[in-house]
């Protein structure tokens, strides 16, 4: 898993730049309107390392960033 | 199904759209299950009566693709497909678009209008953008589809009438325009995106669901309030539900009295009276949970917590194997594994889905509570223990505990082994908090309710009634001296399940229990409670009369350590018929049903062997 979603503050914006893993669920997340280039915030984490929520536009998904994907992003500084 | 030359039309959308709210408002009561051979997932069928035609209508799981990840959406796909022989393809689609969520709608509309099916859209939720300060363009979605744009109002039934017209309306059903061919999921989302942009402007976010989600998603005042809501739960299923339970229990036993004593000491008035009317009686009794823990489980689900739920207690699911969304049916389970089991349906993975439903049975049922309150009651004192809390109420919570964590644990073990492999990461959408609709509410629970009684009732009494005969035969001369109590033992003691039990009774030996535990534990495969009545009928007490002559009875001739090894094997075994079969409707085979009773049955036995070696 990439660290940075798990370490960036909550609030922050940053970019999608790519995903890699369970092609199913790869495909779900681009259904969504997931997909790289989107720039979305991240809303909250779940308590003791649980799952972590975006939001774009104006959908809300939340999802456990664990090891079967590999989620990379481009942080605003 | 049973109209095949009949129009049928198809409700289809994306999970939350308020599909299903809308199909319960326009079908109300008039509901029936459909008869869909072949099928493990049934979707629900109901009628439209618009003057004097009757349309039927069915309700197909939602979906976000035509690219299914779980049982449910894949049903959708084959109906829409014509894969289904038994479901023939609808007439027409009645296409449910959520306002709100406009992007996910349309991104699903855009693959189901290259079907080239007749459609309608139902467009939901319009005074959900209303409130955000948004304008919905409803004629230039009609432009921009060719199809006739209903908007409704689900909750307050604004435009219901109007699209039950519409459904009747061959003239108002349109093929779609044909969208563009797509090469890619992104161009497919950029046309969503220019579409959307056109019908719905949206000035502001969601204010209330926002202010709710900083409290009810919050690290520690998410964690609160979701402990307050389960506390709440239990304490519904548990307390509230109690005097409708005695109220039926009392009915009942009433009713058996009254057959007993008018019908005089017969075998016919026996056969009603011990055998009909208490197996329906035992059926009905867990009505009241039933409905309270649906009543519970449709609201939260509708208003849009459930989704919520599932977030918070991701991260423990996930130590055991298991994610977010098993916590719904473990959470069924308690009252009753049958529709908790059926409730695993929502989970999309193959794997985590079946984990769900084989340690569904572990999760401590409401059948499992009156062995244990007459086994707890007759052998643990009431004393107070660290304070305030009574022995027994600890016991008990103690025993609740243990079968929730053994089904963790279990579940554990199944993922490293037997559904070993890549788990579909958990994945899900937060749908905006919403006024449940109070008809939609009616609607589900009542159907639920029925499910329960059809699918566990039919077994329940059909054995019952097995087990009657079993306890009624080979008829014994009575001695006309003894009590009719005595000569109810004497008869059981002699009849098929009085030898049957001491053959088997070796089997149970090392568990400590005599022959008259293992009738009582044979007699529990109808369902757990059963045991409370056969012991009541071995032990020559009447259970009708007040259950404290069977408490002492049970307390002077059962070693402690046998009653403890009672309640261990209690809390493992999978005796009941209806989860059973349930479990073989939804995995699709009888060798799931016959490997979660097995590995419960080893659980039981190694258990209670235990507890009875520890104990004396």
């Amino acid at each position: 898993m990439d660290n940075t979603l798990r370490t960036m503050p909550i609030g922050s914006k940053a970019i999608l730049t790519s995903l890699e893993g369970d092609s199913d669920f790869i495909r779900r997340l681009n259904e969504l309107g997931f997909l790289p280039g989107t720039t979305f915030t991240l809303l909250r984490r779940a308590p003791f390392g649980g799952p972590v929520e975006i939001g774009f536009g104006q959908s809300r998904i939340a999802f456990r960033p664990d090891s079967t994907v590999r989620i990379h992003i481009h942080q605003f500084t | 199904m049973s109209q095949q030359d009949s129009p049928h039309i198809a409700f289809v959308g994306t999970p939350n759209s308020g599909k299903t709210t809308l199909f319960n408002v326009m079908t109300g009561m008039r509901k029936k299950v459909g008869n869909f051979p072949g099928i493990t997932i049934e979707p629900a069928l109901g009628f439209v009566d618009h003057e004097d035609r009757r349309i039927a209508i069915i309700d197909l799981p939602g979906t976000y693709s035509l690219l299914p990840t779980s049982p449910d959406e894949k049903l959708t796909i084959s109906v829409l497909r014509n894969e289904l022989p038994s479901i023939p393809i609808p007439s027409a689609i009645v296409f449910v678009m959520d306002a709100t969520n406009i992007d996910k709608s349309l991104y699903l509309y855009s693959q189901v209008a290259e079907l080239g099916l007749k459609m309608i859209i139902a467009l939901t939720m319009v005074d959900g953008v209303k409130a955000r300060s948004g304008v919905v363009d409803d004629i230039a979605l009609e432009r921009l589809t060719g199809l006739t744009v209903v908007p409704i109002v689900g909750h307050k039934g604004i435009g219901v009438e109007t699209l039950k017209k519409a459904i009747n309306e061959e003239h108002s059903w349109h093929i779609p325009n044909t969208p563009p061919v797509f090469e890619e999921i992104r161009d497919r989302v950029h046309w969503v995106k220019t579409i959307s942009d056109t019908i719905i402007r949206m000035k502001e976010g969601d204010k209330l669901t926002q202010r709710l989600d900083s409290i009810l998603l919050h690290p520690i005042g998410g964690i609160m309030s979701f402990l307050c809501i389960m506390a709440v739960f239990f304490q519904s299923i548990f307390s509230w539900a109690i005097p409708f339970m005695d109220f039926i229990e009392s009915g009942f036993s009433a009713l058996e009295q009254l057959v007993l004593s008018s019908m005089g000491t017969g075998m016919l008035s026996d056969l009603i009276a011990r055998g009909l009317i208490a197996g329906v009686g035992s059926v009905i009794v867990f009505l009241p949970q039933i409905i309270i823990l649906n009543v519970f489980i449709v609201i939260l689900e509708d208003c849009g917590y459930l989704a919520r739920a599932a977030f918070l207690i991701d991260r423990l699911m996930g130590a055991f194997g298991l994610q977010g969304r098993s916590f719904i049916p473990l959470l069924g389970s308690y009252a009753c594994a049958i529709p908790g089991i059926m409730s695993a349906r929502i989970i999309p993975s193959h794997r985590d889905r079946m984990t769900t439903m084989l340690i569904a049975p572990l999760m401590t049922c409401s059948a499992r509570l009156p062995v244990y309150t007459l086994i707890i009651s007759a052998f643990i004192p009431p004393m107070i223990v660290g304070g305030f809390f009574s022995l027994q109420a600890v016991i008990l919570a103690g025993l609740y505990a243990l079968g929730g964590l053994t089904g963790l644990f279990v579940a554990f073990i199944m993922k490293k082994s037997l559904f070993k492999g890549d788990i579909i990461p958990f994945l899900i959408e937060f749908p905006p908090y919403r006024m449940p609709s109070l008809k939609s509410l009616r609607v589900s629970v009542s159907e639920r309710a029925i499910d329960f009684l059809k699918s566990a009732g039919t077994v329940i009494v059909t054995l019952s009634l097995i087990l009657w005969c079993l306890s009624a035969f080979p008829r014994l001369d009575t001695d006309t001296l003894a009590t009719p109590i005595e000569q109810q033992q004497m008869q059981l003691e002699h009849s098929y399940a009085g030898m049957m039990g001491k053959t088997i009774a070796p089997v149970f030996e090392p568990l400590g229990f005599d022959w008259k535990l293992t009738v009582g534990v044979l007699g529990s495969f109808a369902a757990r409670e059963v045991f409370v009545t056969v012991m009541g009928q071995l032990y020559g007490t009447d259970t009708t009369d007040s259950d404290a002559t069977l408490r002492s009875t049970l307390q002077q001739t059962i070693p402690f350590a046998s009653a403890l090894s009672v309640l261990a094997f209690y809390v493992y075994a999978l005796q009941c018929i209806s989860t059973m079969s349930i479990l073989k409707r939804e995995t699709g085979s009888w060798k799931w049903p016959a490997f979660a009773f097995a590995y419960m049955f080893a659980l039981a036995y190694v258990f209670a062997f235990l507890v009875h070696k520890v104990a004396s």
